[in-house]
């Protein structure tokens, strides 16, 4: 067990620092952020500002100084702020968190549910609307569910705040327009692998037995189900997590999707930079924790591994 | 003779005055909205990139409605305002965002200011100066009794250290200040001395020369940038309470300001970067006021009772500018050709659902110098086919554009310009692009695009892109006459040789169509129908030390 975390650790590392030599070499492609910034500043002022900032070196001396730094936690300083790219990127991941977790909770609670429904009546009329439903519900972007949900609940309805992190309701809408298109596609795929589980031979058994369509499915189809889901579920996390941009804007959450939008558009490369490597990261973490939680679920994957 | 600092020697001559009120009537404004014209935008001069360009207008002169009620007795109350986009940066100095400066306005001053009107300059940490008959000096008396929000004294070492720091080599816009020597051995008068004339020190001491705490620059100012990036200490009628990264920045009344104390106890700006969830916070109450909305959500917004839109005139320009050394735009005929392709009263009526005014002037009315040039282009399409043909361009003329992503409705209005220039005989196309890749393109040697589409704030209320040369710059515009003239134009003191001078070299731009102004945008800000006595200024600098919100005492 130890080599194994120990291996995909060393995976890991290597998957993050191909992310760092990425994210370095497009941030030097998109020139340096000084001459973007204050276009035909007197010389004086552009040497100084390069200076400060470290683009008046070479550049593989520079990748070298930036992988050093990151090594170290230091992904270099911010322009325009006093605090560095990373601490800048460390305030904002908890709003990020928050809102991930809490849209991937809340889709996979209400996935279980109309999956584990759908399955038990499958075929039914009812199960027909749900499932269509929510393919319906796919379809909508965040952008536009975001907008509309602050339109009904918090403009005419006044229920809910219209932006930012101030508390759990604020959260509310955001964590919906981001559950929602995950919805559709954990339920399509829960569903899926519980009628893939409910037309084998040792079900059949089952009923043989004498158990109820309910039972079967509660205690022996989800967990049969569960390694599939949980390895979409580690790779939705890690795709929320660099992909609630359009959520975060929307609604004014300072996460590091606003920041990244904010630290693009101010050209300040070093916090982008810091993003990127801080998402892989989690890429990493979410990946392996997926691993062991499927590990732990289904004694075939221990056996073999 | 030296100038006094009484407003009526640095107002522009009552002739100017005459000729820009009758323009404006007849472009369909009334007398008070014509006194009140303002505008602000916060791009960059050709020298500066985003900040003296404007990009989407800021800051309007604010017509304000009548005030109802009184102000509190005490400041009191919150009022929340909607920043477009995370704070970049509180550093007088260097801040550009509307945003950003609108904070900035409230914690920081500098020696000058506008009057109420916006027409002239007006005493603020200073209380009168004297500009000497060549303009290569400039004497400042400081106002007693000013104390900044940590308690330091404010006098002339508090000023000259400040100039030490906006004066940096790092600092991308302390030229806007030249190469000054301070004297500050008088501590209630600091003195500037220019080698050669210097007249628009005035105007420009309106921007990036917020005055910060001596405390915060401590004994070094050139190598200040931390500390002030880290403590914003200012003399203004807000102090700085905290900042909550990317969420909101808290300011506080300051009871010890030298002027009007503020009547609103607390100001919270809070980031909504998405434009329609602005506007949908303050519909849902959750803001109370917003900052540059869009024409088409104003007028939605007009319809709610609860709320008050503020639209007035903004001291900012739209601009195409074509690259006057470059095929085709290298023959004035192609240039008069687009001229007169463009159809701006269309585009200001159908677009800008009227929130923009037209003239054919270089800057805005409102400007010292204004003027309006002899010549006109009219929307004429048969003219600009013909010049086209003269020039000898007998099919289509392919032309690129490029226009910045966050100039207001970028994409509406460069189709629109493209399908009027189009019509005529060009072969026009448009690229919406990032700010930063659209002005590295705009600063080569040979733009890949051959045609801007701009808006540039006049934000210091004087002509400092003519004398600073920027616009001429990124149009690639050389005319020896012109070059003679704007080079006289810098070194001479304020007054009618001035204006002259002024007038002459808008005739010679006119003439040349190095650029055109296709209109002058108005501001649109909205806030809660309760809040009193707003009033924005034509430039970038939203000021909120006379508001109050009726009944909330």
């Amino acid at each position: 067990m130890k080599r194994y975390i120990a291996t995909r650790l060393g995976q890991g590392l290597l998957v993050v620092f191909g992310a760092i030599t990425i994210s370095f070499v497009l941030a030097s492609m998109a020139g340096n952020p000084i001459d973007a910034r204050y276009a035909n500043i007197s010389p004086a002022a552009r040497a100084q500002l390069l200076h400060q900032y470290g683009y008046d070196k070479p550049l593989l001396e520079r990748y070298v100084s930036y992988v050093g730094g990151v090594a170290h936690g230091d992904f270099g300083p911010s322009i325009g702020s006093p605090t560095g790219a990373l601490t800048r990127v460390a305030e904002a991941l908890p709003y990020t968190l928050i809102l991930v977790f809490a849209a991937m909770a809340t889709a996979s609670l209400i996935a279980l549910a109309s999956a584990t429904f759908g399955a038990i009546r499958r075929g039914s009329r009812i199960d027909a609307w749900v499932r269509n439903g929510f393919v319906a519900l796919q379809g909508i972007p965040e952008f536009f569910a975001g907008l509309v949900l602050v339109l009904l609940f918090a403009v005419v309805l006044g229920w809910l705040p219209s932006f930012g992190a101030t508390g759990p309701a604020s959260y509310v809408l955001p964590v919906i327009a981001l559950s929602l298109p995950l919805v559709a596609t954990l339920t399509r795929l829960l569903r899926s692998q519980l009628l893939d589980v409910l037309g084998a031979d040792f079900v059949v058994a089952l009923r043989a037995k004498g158990l109820s369509e309910r039972d079967i499915v509660l205690r022996h189809g989800l967990r049969n189900a569960g390694p599939p889901l949980i390895t979409y579920l580690a790779l939705q996390l890690g795709w929320l997590l660099g992909g609630t941009i359009i959520v975060e804007v929307v609604f004014g959450i300072p996460g590091i999707g606003s920041l990244v939008v904010s630290a693009t558009r101010a050209r300040d490369m070093a916090v982008v930079q810091a993003i990127v490597v801080v998402v892989a990261v989690g890429y990493v973490l979410f990946n392996l924790f997926a691993d062991l939680a499927v590990r732990a679920v289904d004694p075939r994957v221990r056996s073999a591994t | 003779m030296a100038y006094s600092s009484e407003a009526d020697d640095l107002r522009p001559s009552e002739a100017a005055v005459e000729r820009a009120r009758r323009a404006a009537t007849s472009a369909g404004l009334t007398r008070q909205a014509f006194l009140r014209r303002s505008a602000g935008s916060v791009l960059g001069v050709t020298s500066l990139a985003a900040f003296l360009t404007a990009c989407g207008s800021a800051g309007t002169a604010g017509t304000g409605s009548a005030a109802v009620g009184s102000p509190p007795a005490h400041p009191t109350g919150t009022l929340r305002i909607a920043l477009p986009g995370a704070v970049d940066s509180l550093d007088p100095t260097i801040a550009e965002s509307v945003g950003d400066l609108a904070i900035i306005t409230s914690i920081f001053e500098s020696l000058v200011t506008f009057d109420a009107g916006y027409r002239a300059l007006a005493p603020s940490l200073a209380t009168r100066w004297h500009v000497s008959d060549d303009a290569r000096e400039w004497v400042f008396t400081l106002r007693d009794g000013v104390r900044f929000h940590d308690g330091a004294t404010f006098d002339a070492s508090a000023v000259r250290k400040n100039f030490e720091y906006v004066l940096r080599p790092s600092d991308p816009y302390g030229f806007l200040f030249g190469t000054p020597v301070i004297d500050d051995s008088d501590p209630s008068v600091v003195r500037f001395t220019y080698k050669t004339p210097f007249p628009d020190l005035g105007h420009n001491l309106t921007l990036a020369s917020g005055i910060s705490s001596p405390k915060v620059l401590g004994s070094h100012p050139a190598k200040a940038d931390k500390q002030v990036a880290r403590q914003h200490v200012g003399t203004g009628p807000f102090r700085f309470v905290s900042e909550r990264a990317g969420q909101s920045v808290t300011l506080a009344a300051f009871d010890g300001h030298w002027g009007e104390k503020p009547h609103i106890e607390t100001l919270v700006f809070n980031v909504i970067p998405e434009e329609s969830a602005r506007v949908s916070a303050l519909q849902a109450g959750d803001v109370d006021l917003v900052l540059q909305v869009a024409p088409l959500a104003a007028r939605s917004l007009r319809s709610d009772p609860r709320l008050a839109v503020h639209e007035s005139p903004s001291w900012s320009t739209a601009c195409l500018m074509p690259v006057c050394d470059m095929k085709p735009f290298d023959d004035p005929r192609v240039r008069q050709a687009m001229a007169y392709a463009i159809d701006r009263k269309t585009i200001v009526e159908k677009l800008l659902l009227g929130t923009a005014a037209l003239d054919d002037s270089m800057f805005p009315p409102g400007i010292q110098g204004y003027h309006v040039p002899a010549t006109a282009y009219a929307h004429d399409p048969q003219k600009a086919r013909q010049l086209l043909k003269d020039a000898g361009y007998g099919g289509t003329v392919p032309v690129r554009m490029s226009v910045r992503s966050d100039a207001v409705l970028a994409s509406e209005i460069s189709q629109a310009l493209v399908a009027q220039l189009n019509a005529v005989g060009f072969a026009t196309t448009s690229e919406v692009l990032d700010p930063a890749v659209f002005e590295a393109d705009k600063s080569l040697p040979r733009p890949k695009y051959q045609l801007h589409w701009n808006e540039w704030g006049w934000v210091t209320g004087g002509p400092f892109h003519l004398t600073l040369g920027a616009l001429a710059a990124q149009c690639h515009y050389r005319n020896p006459r012109y070059d003679a003239l704007v080079a006289r134009v810098v070194v001479t003191p304020d007054g009618r040789a001035r204006e002259r001078l002024i007038a002459d070299a808008i005739d010679v731009w006119a003439n040349d169509v190095a650029w055109i102004t296709l209109w002058v945008p108005k501001r649109l800000d909205a806030s809660i129908a309760t809040l009193q006595h707003y009033q924005a200024p034509p430039n970038v600098f939203t000021k909120l030390g006379t508001s109050y919100i009726s009944g909330s005492a």
